[in-house]
């Protein structure tokens, strides 16, 4: 039979979880190229605490659902569009049957490059926290007890086993998000525009790759087609695997934390202050008082276990005395 | 189901006495101390004090004390007032079922359900007053005059007279509930039922000193003990910002059984 025992009832040990575990921000970020696109995110994420946890036999626990909310969402787009040749060709040509240069070329256009920047737009800064309120995340995970010894403390921690991130689902149900993607691209195209004259000659490339406008070749570039949504939703949770970079963050913070903390050693008499003239038979030298503070007293705890049986968390240790 | 549950061992609060005993020791050596008289250098009378005790108590390390002060002994018709030491030797518990310490009959073994018992050692010391010295007067013997023996607080002895007298009680918990300030207030008390030194005589002074032990505990003692039971098992394991309180509809809550203290705990976590 151990000294001491202590034993945990799942609710409790949940809303001890929830004490610890919620945090403040958790930023994480991650991008990828696909081509002529460049796709960044930007993110912070923060635990709210275990919607369900279960006990299982042994040292585990499930953690059916871990509440997260979402603190910001920027996405970054790059657009490397493929550069267009433009050739010679004649703007104003004398008609043929013209009493002098007939059929000669007034004014010809030399021939260049359009898009020839790497990107050429970007990176737009698209800011998704308008759509944060519809954003879905399903994480749960297996989570492993220990009881470690850290310092003046011997810590209960919970290691994640496992961690499922599912991929992360949108269902923006008042359409928020195609006007804030498409104005985004439409806005970066209308500054492009503005920096890189003349218009015609992109009207020209334009027409050569059968754009009506840079907002229209942005979009096909990027492959934004009807559903914004399950574009938005293939590009974070397919190309740049936000899954991966939440688990990350999730894992990181979950390591740094203790459930429980029993101090070790552990305190049987506390530390007193008090007036020196109460006490006697001092060791030298006698404390020069008034008051003086009588150190705790404290021990050391030995063969500490923590083990899960149905519903309740068992955590046994003697004292060193 | 409780949120949590405690539970220690008459052997681990045995084990944690004895250690405390010897690293504490100003808790279990009570003394009111006597004076030693001694000249400084220009010839003056200086009176310090002289911690006086029946056992020895073990040195200590720096900073800490071996006893507390207690008041002096006063008898009426003497004029001076006596060193005395009171010194818990020994201090042993026994959780249900008793099994450690063996009661005597006068307190109806086995223990009974629920009850934890109690063997204490411990050793008086009382100053022996010389007749001389019952009046200020004879206190001249300590080298004293008049008007220092009037200072004089207490009577200047090397020694004391010494008893050991064994104490057995038996008791049970109970828990004050007071009344609402938000909520109910749960104070976990000890309770004395009964009480018995062991061999004195007559059988009289050992009635009215186990009478005087039993009032003094009852009327002064344990009215200013309250377990903690409710706030250590929460301090044990860390957690913040919660409110224990004894989880109801137990059959006993604290419980005294299976050689163990144990205690339910509901949690208001905020």
């Amino acid at each position: 039979m151990s000294d001491v025992s202590l034993s945990v009832s799942e609710a409790a040990f949940k809303a001890a979880f929830n004490k610890v575990y919620p945090s403040i921000s958790l930023p994480f970020d991650g991008s990828t190229s696909l081509g002529p696109i460049w796709i960044g995110v930007d993110a912070v994420i923060h635990i709210e605490g275990a919607g369900d946890i279960d006990f299982e036999d042994g040292n585990t626990f499930l953690l059916k659902e871990l509440d997260i909310g979402w603190d910001k969402l920027i996405l970054r787009l790059g657009i490397d569009i493929p550069t267009v040749k433009v050739g010679k060709f004649c703007v104003l040509r004398m008609p043929d049957d013209a009493p002098f240069l007939a059929g000669e070329c007034l004014w010809e256009f030399p021939g260049g490059e359009v898009f020839g920047g790497a990107p050429d737009i970007g990176p737009i800064t698209i800011n998704l926290n308008a759509i944060i309120p519809y954003v879905v995340s399903e994480i749960s995970g297996r989570y492993k007890i220990s009881l470690a010894k850290d310092g003046a403390k011997l810590v209960l921690k919970a290691d994640v086993e496992s961690l499922d991130v599912d991929p992360i689902s949108i269902n923006d149900t008042f359409g928020k998000l195609p006007a804030i993607l498409k104005g985004a691209i439409a806005v970066a195209a209308a500054q492009y525009l503005t920096s890189h004259p003349p218009a015609w000659l992109i009207d020209a490339a334009l027409g050569l790759l059968g754009f009506p406008s840079v907002t229209e070749l942005l979009l096909d570039l990027l492959d934004i087609e009807d559903d914004v949504e399950e574009w938005l939703m293939d590009v974070l949770n397919v190309s740049i695997g936000i899954d991966n970079l939440i688990y990350q963050a999730i894992l990181d913070e979950v390591l740094s934390k203790a459930v429980f903390e029993i101090p070790d050693p552990y305190e049987l008499v506390p530390s007193v202050t008090a007036d020196v003239a109460d006490f006697g038979g001092f060791p030298d030298p006698v404390p020069p008082g008034p008051k003086f503070t009588i150190k705790p007293e404290k021990t050391d705890i030995l063969n500490p276990s923590a083990a899960f049986d149905a519903d309740t968390l068992h955590i046994h240790f003697d004292l060193g005395v | 189901m409780a949120d949590l549950y405690a539970a220690i061992t008459d052997d681990a609060v045995n084990r944690i006495i004895n250690f405390v005993h010897a690293r504490a020791p100003y808790l279990f050596n009570y003394v009111a101390p006597s004076v030693r008289i001694d000249k400084d250098q220009s010839g003056n009378l200086v009176m310090q004090d002289l911690w006086v005790t029946c056992s020895p108590v073990p040195d200590t390390p720096r900073g800490i004390p071996k006893y507390r002060r207690i008041p002096p002994f006063q008898l009426p018709g003497i004029a001076v007032k006596l060193p005395c030491s009171i010194q818990l030797i020994d201090l042993t518990i026994d959780f249900h079922p008793g099994d450690i310490v063996t009661l005597p009959a006068q307190l109806n073994p086995p223990l009974a359900a629920q009850r934890f018992a109690l063997n204490a050692m411990v050793q008086f010391g009382l100053a022996c007053v010389p007749p001389e010295a019952v009046r200020l007067e004879g206190l001249s013997r300590y080298g004293l005059n008049a008007d220092y023996a009037r200072r004089l607080e207490v009577l200047p002895v090397d020694s004391l007279e010494c008893f050991l007298i064994q104490i057995f009680a038996i008791g049970h918990l109970f828990v004050e509930t007071k009344p609402p300030t938000p909520t109910p207030l749960q104070n976990i008390r000890v309770a004395v039922d009964g009480l018995e030194i062991v061999d004195i005589e007559p059988k009289g002074l050992e009635q009215a000193v186990e009478c005087y032990l039993v009032a003094m505990l009852k009327g002064a003692i344990l009215p200013e003990i309250v377990l903690g039971l409710e706030r250590i098992p929460v301090n044990a394991l860390g957690i913040q910002a919660v409110t224990p309180s004894l989880t109801p509809g137990l059959p006993n809550n604290p419980a005294v059984e299976q050689n163990e203290l144990r205690v339910w705990l509901d949690l208001a976590f905020s």
